[in-house]
């Protein structure tokens, strides 16, 4: 007991003993919420009307209006009942789940341990250390009479998350005769559309203060599946480096709003992250320091992590440009110099944004070295979308150099802008046959994905990047000629276009005088209403549009998340909320206007705190607490 | 074992020279001499037994209130205050740690500072900083990134040691008034940091000194706790090593002149330091003597010793700067930030949280706007109706005691909380309860609909300025809010007053005639005059100082008549070149700027009311470039000799974060480091122009205020810190 021996303790802890908790003790609010009109209004007790219950607002929310609080809104058919079960989470039951093979089971284990936490989680007074801050079950306590019983039926035995997978799923609730029970029942074709379901289960269920217990809905029928196959965000950990901690909290996110891609920018010329096991020089000396390092177990980890969730990670080696540090040690170890420009000044000559560097195409030891990191990064990362990268090449990084022109006089050719862009699509055509060379089954196609750039240009894309090979990304605005160049030329697209889908935007510049490049800000209602069908038009006519989306043309969608001013500190706010609006985008395509979903993702984002990630505010808690009320 | 500093002082063995560094130059000698004795901070048994009894003491006090605090905080002065008035002779001295308890403390165990922390990762090959290719060296006055000389594999330098007498003031932030700096550091332990000396004219400065300087202790083992979390430093369970002989003591001495804690427009918070060595057998003595005109200046002092100071990743121990003269002292009396708390509701937590930030660039005031018509947070003792029908929820609420605890733990760190109570409009929510309690309307137009006839921002809601009882409630609550904050200086609000709303009041016109009201703007005025009234009757009629916000009163002659130059400060929230400033000046009243065109913190984040209020962000230059006395020059209609007598009535500045868009999430990133830029605009107030330089040391800056535990925003790629000169763009040079 050395501690007494401070007066301190002593004093703190009679202190503590001795003060009552006034706060807690304060009386309740004199209001509470009742769903009118279908919207949720805040009115003061004593005025509720004799037919009306006093509501949390959470329950509320759940079947005030006809998609509740289910975010992203389903495709299918959606009915949800007018009345609740209360319940503690203790008395969920996971009576049948069926899986086609062992492994499917397990992974179905998982989701069911993560939808406990997330029931615990309602609970204000959760710790987030496993331990129910329910009430636990008692005689005379008519609410623990009460149970959720969930049967999953999955069927076939798909184990990773690959482009088109089916993703569906029909969710049924249903309660009992005595009124105690409600049965859940969810089936799916695979564990993913199983998983879906689950979250939206659990997006049926809120904590009601009344009665210190969960409510869910007695009775709902849901049938949903997304209408675009890619729905994911990118996520830079080169500009600033990322913990591995925090990019599980974003594929927790991610989880959330039924997001199913991770795109992670992994290297770029500011610093190279990726302890490659056969070229451990190039975090050595890429990395920003010997602690900021993702190690092949981290990596491993994180892919397992995110498959649970129904994420794939997609890798990119971006590459010949956003390409430098981590490359320098060549000369030293003989390997001459594998990247140019390295560093070089002024860098507005050189490449796009400091620093400079682009690999060197002359140099037969790069792609060596080039061919041992695509291997290790094909080791543990997606085997079927690989991102290549392959933007903002600056010719002019090539175009002085003499070990460029030597190797372009001895194919017969002097070095000029022409040449060189031969040069880049050679580069183009060896690093993809390496990213074939070492993927882990070699029969299988690996799918390259591609910067929009002047290589997948009009005038040069189907040269060098066929179709057959590349998946084409587009960063440009939605008014760029090349998106319809691109689905009359049979390429399959993701959409990432900046003027509605970048999120690093709206902030000081990061270099230079002013604000950043492409500002402003893109609020979530810009996000939400960035339709990838729709801006094809009127380049396209709508039956050129449809038979593109039906010939799996448009995968989906992307939104960026540059790195050069965020790291795990800020991270959370820049993503959320407004990738639940890019998942509603992506996952339901409304026809609606953004206006018709600002109160559900308001209490989606409410939802998001509660399971512990830390979103941006979209309004003052007021207008969430007095709904349609904040109209402009 | 040992137990106590004093015990640690006696054994102290045998001291070796401290190696001196010339100049950069010498730098690669200097780290080969060195090369093998690395020292590496081991806690010792009285730290870590410290640690076991705050992590305790915070996890007791993470699950009940901060009223809590307050009681200990309380017995915290207590007990200072006896044990001073035993020996007050002899050099005041307390047990290492004792400091103030509160929820931003707790950053030995579980902070949530620390919850991100990088794990310690087991690579296999390089989590060893030995294999780090790369040095830093000062080159035109910034420090950047070198290849290490391949055949001399330990000459290196770490980025933070190397900042440290980096160009003309180091890592400092905000830069010093007058510095001098050598280009020399010297390797300690904090185990062997003492506080030798603390003398002041009473017992109460020299417990606040005390109170601060075990902050300075805190910042100190923080910035070896947060490496040893990444496995840098060794384990909790090595022997102290306290004997080593490479070790150096530093000593600390603090001198206060005046008996002055209370913090107010007239406060000298100006400090000199001396940093000197002796050295001693192999070591060295190194003395600190930071003398304060008062307190505030002594914190400012320690303040600028913790940047004097860094933790070194080669080494693993601390370094410091170990010569060194700093004359300094602020350009200004406000040096503020402004946090909205009824648009969102933001935890005491974080608004402790932002204290210790602001503490970080020797900011002084927090402007807290505490109610709005959106919610009434304010848990008043005499009108708990106020919050019960205006709170969000029945915890997000501030008690009295919260509020006394946090202005306490506040002064402790230079800073003084301004409360604002915003009416007569601004003010909806909370005064509900008025005509069922006999009191009539107390406001009008709450969430009067369409909002946009009635008020600026929905919800809407004003106070009723012919209700009598409006008055009544006001003086109790002015009662309430002055027993918490004990302030001579108090923000009554007075923005956007629609019209509108009050002519729906009925017999208005009556009133107005009945006491001689002509229009819209005397009814204004004479609401302001009259709560004036009842505020200076809350303060038991001694004087205080209220501030108004810009309007169209402040702006009009009309509201000269009811807004006294003596009573009344005006914070300009109109742009730099509205007509009002010059006005107001010929008019001889204070002015804090919060000026719309540079000092909004909120700006540029998206809309939150329909596709609407989207305004440009304000970048950290803008609030780096806000110079006061460009505005005002600019105020003076071409009479120069004006702007002297002008400039005294200029008491500083104010950057506001208004909360429509914000959240304890986002709120650090939206701070800092935009806060920490109009800090060194304030307290050193540059008149040179602003170079690329700045953006380094601000990125510095940053870095530390990272490590300290605030979320902040990142203004750059970590490879524009490494490798400064990049990161400028020759066709949109900075300024």
């Amino acid at each position: 007991m050395g501690n007494l021996r401070n007066p301190w303790v002593l004093l703190g802890i009679l202190s503590l003993s001795l003060i009552p908790n006034l706060v807690q003790a304060e009386v309740g609010s004199p209001y509470a919420h009742t769903c009118r009109n279908k919207t949720c209004v805040k009115v003061e007790r004593t005025k509720l009307r004799a037919d009306e219950t006093p509501l949390s607002l959470d329950v509320c929310k759940l079947n005030c209006n006809a998609l509740g609080a289910l975010w992203p809104k389903p495709t299918g058919k959606v009915e949800l009942g007018q009345e609740f079960l209360s319940f503690y989470p203790q008395n969920v039951i996971f009576r049948n789940a069926s899986a086609a093979s062992v492994e499917v089971k397990a992974t179905l284990d998982e989701a069911v341990k993560i939808f406990r936490e997330y029931l615990l989680m309602y609970h204000p007074d959760y710790k987030r250390d496993g331990v129910s801050p329910f009430p636990e079950n008692k005689e005379g306590d008519n609410i623990a009479q009460n149970s959720l019983v969930i049967d999953i039926g999955t069927v076939w035995d798909v184990k990773n998350v690959v482009l088109n997978v089916d993703e569906s799923y029909v969710l049924s609730l249903e309660s009992n005769n005595q009124r105690n029970s409600v049965s859940t029942s969810i089936v799916a074709n695979t564990y993913f559309g199983a998983r879906n379901a689950l979250e939206t289960l659990s997006q049926l269920i809120a904590y009601d203060d009344e009665t210190n217990s969960l409510k869910i809905l007695d009775r709902a029928t849901i049938s949903d599946g997304p209408v675009f196959a890619y729905r994911g965000v990118l996520i830079d950990t080169s500009r600033n480096f990322i913990p591995v901690e925090s990019l599980k909290r974003v594929i927790d996110g991610l989880s959330y709003n039924k997001l199913n891609m991770l795109h992670w920018h992994i290297t770029d010329t500011h610093s190279f992250p990726f302890y490659s096991k056969s070229v451990p020089e190039m975090t050595k000396y890429g990395a920003y320091s010997s602690r900021k390092i993702y190690s092949v177990e981290e990596a491993t980890e994180l892919v397992e992590y995110a498959r649970v969730r129904g994420v794939k990670i997609v890798a990119e080696f971006d590459a010949p440009a956003h390409a430098g540090n981590g490359w320098e040690w060549g000369p030293a170890a003989g390997k001459g110099e594998m990247a140019l420009c390295i560093n070089k000044e002024p860098w507005s000559s050189y490449c796009v944004e400091p620093p400079c560097g682009q690999l060197n195409p002359a140099n037969e030891n790069m792609y060596q070295v080039l061919g041992k990191i695509y291997k290790d990064l094909l080791d543990i990362f997606d085997n079927e979308l690989f991102h290549m990268g392959g933007d903002e090449v600056k010719l002019d990084c090539w175009l002085e150099n003499a070990e460029i022109t030597d190797y372009l006089k001895k194919k017969g050719k002097n070095n000029t802008q022409e040449t060189l862009i031969e040069l880049w699509g050679e580069f183009q055509s060896k690093a993809y046959n390496l990213v074939k060379d070492n993927q882990q089954v070699k029969a299988n196609n690996v799918t390259a994905i591609m910067w929009t750039s002047e290589l997948a240009s009009i005038e040069h894309a189907v040269q060098y990047l066929p179709a057959n090979n590349y998946v084409v990304q587009i960063w440009t605005t939605a008014q760029d000629p090349v998106i319809p160049f691109l689905i009359k030329n049979n390429y399959k697209t993701i959409f990432s276009n900046y003027d509605a889908w970048y999120l690093d935007c709206g902030f000081g510049a990061w270099i230079g005088e002013g604000n950043n490049w492409c500002s402003p800000y893109k609020g979530w209602q810009k996000v939400y209403e960035n339709s990838p069908l729709q801006l094809l038009s009127p380049a396209l006519t709508p039956e050129e549009i449809d038979a593109a989306y039906k010939n799996g043309q448009i995968l989906g969608g992307e939104a960026p998340l540059w790195a050069e001013q965020v790291d795990e500190l800020t991270l959370e706010g820049k993503l959320f909320p407004r990738l639940s609006a890019l998942a509603e985008r992506l996952w339901s395509n409304p026809d609606t206007n953004w206006y018709a979903a600002e109160s559900r993702i308001v209490q989606s984002r409410h939802r998001h705190v509660q399971r512990g990630l830390r979103p941006d505010r979209l309004q003052p808690e007021w207008c969430h607490q007095n709904e349609e009320l904040c109209y402009g | 074992m040992t137990s106590s500093n004093s015990q640690l002082f006696l054994d102290f063995g045998s001291r070796e020279t401290t190696d001196r560094v010339d100049s950069h130059s010498d730098e690669l000698a200097f780290i080969e001499r060195t090369k093998s004795r690395a020292c590496s901070w081991v806690p010792s048994s009285c730290s870590y037994y410290h640690r076991m009894v705050y992590g305790r003491l915070q996890y007791a006090m993470s699950r009940l209130n901060l009223r809590t605090c307050f009681i200990l905080c309380v017995c915290a002065l207590i007990v200072f205050t006896l044990s001073s008035a035993i020996d007050s002779n002899k050099d005041f001295k307390l047990p290492e740690f004792r400091s103030l308890l509160h929820p931003q403390a707790q950053t030995w165990d579980s902070s949530p500072a620390n919850a991100n922390a990088i794990p310690a990762v087991e690579h296999g090959l390089h989590e060893d900083y030995g294999q780090y290719p790369w040095t830093f060296i000062c080159v035109d006055d910034k420090c950047q990134r070198y290849p290490v000389v391949a055949n001399k594999p330990a000459a290196k330098v770490s980025f933070d040691v190397c900042w440290l007498t980096c160009g003309h003031s180091g890592s400092l932030w905000p830069v010093p008034a007058e510095v001098k700096l050598s280009r020399t550091a010297a390797k300690f332990y904090p185990e062997t940091f003492f506080i030798r000396e603390i003398s002041g004219p009473t017992d109460y400065v020299k417990s606040l000194t005390s109170l601060a300087a075990n902050l300075t202790q805190m910042t100190l083992k923080k910035m070896l706790l947060e490496h040893g979390k990444n496995g840098v430093t060794r384990s909790a369970d090595d022997e102290p090593r306290y004997h080593s002989p490479e070790s150096t003591i530093v000593e600390v001495h603090l001198f206060a002149d005046e008996a002055a804690t209370t913090l107010t427009d007239s406060t000298d918070e100006s400090y000199e330091m001396k940093i000197s060595s002796v050295t001693m057998g192999t070591g060295a003595m190194i003395n600190v003597n930071i003398k304060g005109a008062t307190f505030f200046g002594i914190r400012h002092g320690l303040e600028t010793l913790s940047q004097l100071i860094a933790y070194d990743e080669i080494s693993q121990c601390l370094q410091i700067v170990d010569d060194v003269t700093i004359k300094d002292g602020p350009a200004y009396p406000i040096r503020g930030l402004m946090l909205d708390t009824a648009r969102n509701f933001i935890p005491l937590d974080n608004i402790y949280g932002m204290i210790d930030a602001m503490s970080y660039n020797k900011m002084n005031t927090l402007h807290w706007h505490i109610t709005d018509s959106n919610s009434f947070p304010f848990r008043s003792k005499q009108v708990p109706q106020m919050s019960l029908y205006g709170a969000y929820a029945p915890n997000k609420i501030y008690t009295i005691d919260d509020i006394k605890s946090l202005v306490f733990y506040a002064l402790v760190r230079g800073v003084r909380i301004i409360p604002e109570m915003d009416a007569p409009a601004h003010a909806g929510n909370g005064w509900q309860w008025g005509p069922t309690e006999g009191y009539g309307d107390l406001a009008v137009c709450i969430g009067k609909e369409p909002w946009r006839s009635y008020c600026g921002q929905p919800p809407c809601g004003q106070l009723n300025p012919m209700n009598e009882n409006v008055y009544v409630v006001l003086q109790r609550l002015y009662e309430d809010l002055l027993e918490a904050f004990e302030v001579d200086t108090f923000h009554v609000g007075g923005d956007e007053v629609l019209p509108n709303c009050w002519d729906g009041i009925p017999h208005i016109k009556d009133y107005m005639n009945q006491n001689k009201l002509h229009d819209h703007l005397d009814l204004w005025g004479d609401f302001h005059k009259k709560s004036y009234e009842k505020l200076r009757a809350a303060n038991k009629n001694k004087p205080i100082t209220a501030i108004v916000w810009s309007s169209g009163l402040t702006g009009s002659n009309t509201g000269k008549r009811y807004l006294d130059p003596r009573n009344f400060i005006v914070q300009i929230w109109e742009t730099a070149s509205s007509f009002q400033i010059g006005e107001l000046l010929r008019n001889n009243y204070r002015l804090i700027f919060s000026n719309v065109d540079a000092m909004y913190l909120d700006f540029g984040q998206g809309s939150w009311l329909g596709g609407e209020h989207d305004y440009k962000y304000h970048n950290w230059q803008l609030f780096y470039d806000n110079d006061l006395d460009k505005i005002i020059s600019r105020s003076t209609n071409g009479k120069p000799q004006l702007v002297s007598q002008y400039a005294k009535l200029v008491l500083g500045g104010i950057a506001t974060l208004w909360t429509e868009k914000v959240n304890e999430n986002t709120m650090d990133a939206k701070l800092w480091p935009r806060g920490a830029a109009l800090a060194e605009r304030l307290w050193t107030n540059p008149k040179t122009p602003r170079s690329d330089i700045v953006y380094a040391r601000l990125n510095h800056q940053t870095k530390r205020l990272k490590a300290r535990g605030v979320r902040c925003a990142t203004l750059q790629p970590f490879s524009c810190l490494q490798m400064t000169g990049n990161c400028n763009d020759p066709r949109n040079p900075l300024r």
